[in-house]
């Protein structure tokens, strides 16, 4: 059963083949896109981490140091200033490091969050444009198969089952491109390899979970291009009446 | 088994009427023929009894179901079998996907394969079960759409001008087909058409004219 329905999908990919070729290589840029988008995403908030982490280090320690030698030069230059003093000013200047800390961590969170938020939205845009490409195609699909959607349903295929068999088609579709996004990518990376651990790796201390990371994501993001861009044309299947669409 | 009550359907908003108070009975298991003019409104009338189309008003009932009560896929699937006077055949599926098609989602798929092999063999096609639509001759490719309309063992086979397209030896063929699994199955047999060499193979002849029924 399922066979026939998978079979039927596929056959109706290859059917044009230009213009499905041009559609994977739409997915293709698309699905590029979104892994550029979701690793910039990830990448910069890493660095923002690292770069935020290394000032607040080098300030603590900077105050720490003034603080140590404010002590010292003080029980060197006067020696009735007792060790309550020293406790005093030690107090006084980790609570305003601590005043400091709670708002770089803000500002840390301010700035990761605007950066997610900029990411987040250039994905939904990729999704966007991605959903249009597949729309404008089913349509044209389902327009030219108008006849065959009628005799599906003339022969009692439901309205659910031909918007599956569409769905799936387009599903298909993203399928390839992702199957030639990971081709292209293997290449890249048996070329590349060195380059791309030393970067991702030792510079931006990011480990393969991350990477796997961004991978889920954008998978999980693409999939909605196809689930978005059919909704026109499964409205278009399900207006389609039998008898009209023999007479196409 | 087909009983057609008060029948009406109208288009482009009442202008024109296909069909005018239609009243018609047809019994288990009869070959039937309805003839006529073109625009005469038989096609419509098919439609209407194969549950293709709805009427503007009256009542469809086959094997004593109201046609406008019941889930109309659910009704093609399992009574009724087409076939048109194309072919209809998806191009892009094998003869046996394309018999098959009825099949799905009711019978599981070793099942679904068998039996359209065993119709393929009935019309004498089933050398031809991997090949595509377009590798057919005319009178193959309606004998493949025969095979499809009977694949789900209907009640009901309704044909529209089904030998319309082909030449008269092929016409004889497909006939001689249809009525043998007509007598074979004992299903209800409708055709459409307006050779009357086609219809006189019928036990009944209805002729319509101007959306009524002229004489049976």
């Amino acid at each position: 059963m399922g066979l026939l329905f998978f079979s039927f999908a596929l056959k109706n990919i290859f059917r044009n083949k230009w213009r499905s070729t041009f559609i994977i290589i739409l997915l293709v840029i698309g699905i590029f896109a979104l892994l550029f988008s979701e690793a910039s995403s990830e990448i910069s908030g890493n660095l923002l981490d690292n770069v935020i982490n290394e000032s607040m280090m080098n300030s603590s320690f900077g105050v720490n140091d003034n603080l140590s030698s404010l002590i010292r030069n003080q029980s060197l230059s006067n020696s009735d200033v007792n060790s309550i003093d020293a406790g005093v000013l030690a107090n006084e200047s980790s609570s305003l490091d601590s005043i400091n800390m709670s708002n770089i961590d803000e500002y840390r969170k301010e700035m990761t969050k605007g950066v997610k938020m900029f990411f987040f939205y250039l994905n939904l845009f990729f999704v966007f444009i991605g959903s249009i490409i597949i729309m404008v195609a089913m349509l044209k699909a389902v327009g030219e198969r108008t006849r065959e959607i009628g005799v599906l349903k003339s022969i009692g295929w439901t309205n659910l089952r031909v918007s599956g068999l569409i769905l799936l088609e387009s599903l298909f579709q993203l399928f390839m491109a992702w199957f030639v996004v990971t081709v292209l990518l293997l290449i890249f990376y048996m070329t590349n390899g060195h380059t791309i651990n030393e970067t991702f790796v030792n510079t931006l201390h990011m480990n393969i979970s991350i990477v796997y990371r961004i991978f889920a994501v954008t998978f999980l993001t693409s999939l909605f291009i196809p689930i978005i861009g059919v909704i026109l044309p499964l409205l278009r299947v399900f207006r389609i009446k039998p008898d009209e669409a023999m007479r196409y | 088994m087909i009983k057609v009550k008060n029948l009406t359907k109208m288009y482009d908003k009442g202008k024109t009427v296909a069909l005018n108070d239609v009243n018609l009975d047809i019994e288990d298991g009869e070959f039937v023929s309805i003839m006529g003019t073109s625009g005469s409104g038989k096609s419509t009338l098919l439609n209407m009894i194969g549950g293709l189309d709805v009427p503007d008003a009256g009542i469809v009932e086959v094997m004593g179901e109201d046609l406008s009560k019941i889930n109309l896929s659910r009704y093609r699937r399992e009574t009724v079998g087409f076939i048109f006077q194309l072919h209809n055949l998806i191009p892009n599926l094998t003869c046996l996907e394309n018999v098959e098609l009825p099949l799905f989602g009711s019978v599981k798929s070793f099942d679904m394969k068998n039996r359209a092999l065993d119709l393929l063999e009935a019309v004498g096609l089933n050398s031809l079960a991997n090949k595509y639509p377009n590798k057919l001759s005319g009178g193959q490719m309606q004998r493949v759409a025969v095979a499809r309309a009977l694949v789900n063992d209907p009640k009901v086979v309704l044909a529209d001008e089904p030998t319309g397209q082909l030449d008269s030896e092929n016409s004889e063929l497909i006939m001689d087909l249809m009525q043998e699994k007509q007598e074979e199955t004992n299903t209800t047999l409708c055709v459409v058409t307006h050779d009357f060499e086609i219809a006189k193979k019928a036990e009944k002849i209805i002729k319509i004219k101007d959306g009524q029924i002229e004489s049976v």
